[in-house]
């Protein structure tokens, strides 16, 4: 099922991108900043975006852009527990558990609306639709109640918003981005992060 | 434009509700203290004060010992309930060996997984002895005109089932003592019905004449020193009993 979800996903990226006629190419660098549970487990992480961001006609623009984020964990070990009650009486039993992988792929589908537009600066706004799969490996070991390793892809699909602001040149254009994501995966874990992005589209 | 307002609305109410992540993984978990105390009743007071909360709400906490420095937290653990002004206590029972050392350590746990503090040591665990205002002879039992002792006249029998029951046996008496617990040293009172902690039931059969059943009044000393986790000396001076409206007379010392 996973691998179902994949190939749909690549394949629904890759129609927008070429069927985007106004579009031009973009890339984007981030700086990922988990909040929340994803924050106290994962450092902030490198992030790459390609896709196509639009001009803004009419104040407003689309843009297309999947992602990829790469996070390692802030630990390399964690100290976990799990605790069994027997006869009336709870143990917590201690064990660690080491996360070898976790990858964030994700297409990103949105619009900006522009605030403010003065000669080549524009300040604009959006939202984003996310969809995406996170490739996750790691291994547990609880003494006396289990062993266990994993590597899985939980698909999610998130809602962002962004503020930026974007200065054009003759041919090309430099934004900067300010995104808040929130995304909702498999587990019914609902994640949360803020990136910082660097982009450039020409 | 109510689009984008909606827009900023969403930014900065998705902004403001984000939980940033704590600068260090620690910081996720409180910063503890923990102390050790031997009781004068051999029991170990263990005190864990939280110096630092930490960013998430705590699920468990509690403690755990061992006679190696390094251990698991669920190595003799005990949990416990509630946090008092920061402060977090439990007694682990008499029974500590006086010949070793052993290592205490307090540990909490939160959705994140558990921290424990770094072991204290406690070493020469031992109670401080009680001794009876009488001095019976060690292995000696006087129930109703009845004075038994270790080979005299001939039987003499110690039980224990290492729970809370003791058992002292001469020709012609059975003592049966009953703890709440496994006793430790100290003065304990006798009762005539179920023990509570502090209390002992000492019911007793005496076969001379007649068969008597009974068991000593209540309010009165028991002497117990805890010699070791698995002996104990047991003293009873001059205690009564009542029987058919009489009044008779209580002794014993014997060990086990």
């Amino acid at each position: 099922m996973n691998n179902s979800f994949c190939k749909l996903l690549l394949g629904f990226i890759f129609l927008l991108i070429i069927n985007s006629a106004k579009a031009q190419f973009a890339m984007q660098a981030h700086l990922v900043m988990p909040t929340g549970y994803l924050g106290a487990v994962l450092k902030k992480a490198p992030s790459i975006s390609f896709g196509t961001v639009e001009d803004f006609d009419r104040r407003s623009r689309v843009r297309m852009l999947g992602n990829v984020t790469y996070f390692s964990p802030r630990q390399e070990r964690f100290n976990i527990y799990s605790n069994t009650s027997e006869g009336g009486v709870t143990t917590i039993y201690p064990g660690v558990q080491e996360i070898n992988l976790y990858l964030n792929l994700s297409f990103a589908f949105g619009f900006d609306f522009c605030i403010l537009q003065k000669d080549n600066f524009n300040w604009y706004i959006g939202p984003d639709l996310i969809a995406g799969i996170t490739l996750r490996q790691y291994t547990t070991d609880i003494p006396y109640v289990s062993s266990s390793g994993d590597f899985s892809g939980l698909p999610f699909i998130g809602l962002r918003g962004r503020t930026g602001i974007e200065y054009t040149f003759e041919k090309m254009s430099i934004f900067l981005d300010f995104n808040r994501t929130y995304y909702l995966n498999t587990e019914a874990s609902i994640l949360s992060y803020n990136d910082l992005g660097l982009g450039i589209r020409f | 434009m109510k689009i984008k307002l909606l827009l900023i609305l969403g930014l900065v109410i998705g902004i403001i509700s984000c939980r940033k992540a704590e600068k260090n993984f620690d910081d996720y978990f409180p910063e503890m203290t923990v102390t050790a105390v031997a009781q004068s009743d051999g029991s170990v007071v263990v005190t864990a004060t939280i110096t630092k909360e930490g960013a998430l709400d705590l699920e468990s906490i509690g403690f755990a010992f061992s006679e190696n420095s390094d251990f698991p937290i669920d190595e003799n653990q005990l949990i416990v309930n509630e946090i008092i002004n920061n402060t977090f206590t439990v007694t682990y029972p008499p029974g500590f060996d006086i010949t070793k050392t052993y290592y205490f350590k307090a540990w909490v746990t939160n959705e994140l997984g558990y921290k424990a503090t770094t072991a204290v040591s406690l070493s020469n665990i031992e109670a401080v002895p009680v001794d009876g205002p009488c001095s019976n002879p060690l292995n000696y039992l006087y129930v109703y005109l009845v004075n038994e002792t270790t080979g005299t006249p001939t039987a003499w029998e110690e039980t224990v089932d290492f729970n809370q029951t003791f058992t002292v046996s001469g020709q012609y008496s059975t003592v049966n003592y009953t703890f709440d617990a496994i006793p430790a040293t100290g003065i304990y009172t006798t009762t005539q019905f179920t023990p509570e902690p502090g209390q002992v039931k000492i019911s007793f059969s005496n076969t001379l004449s007649g068969f008597i059943q009974s068991s000593l009044n209540a309010g009165q000393s028991v002497y117990v020193n805890r010699t070791s986790p698995t002996t104990w000396t047991f003293e009873v001076c001059s205690a009564t009993w009542t029987y058919n409206s009489f009044d008779y007379s209580f002794s014993t010392f014997f060990d086990m």
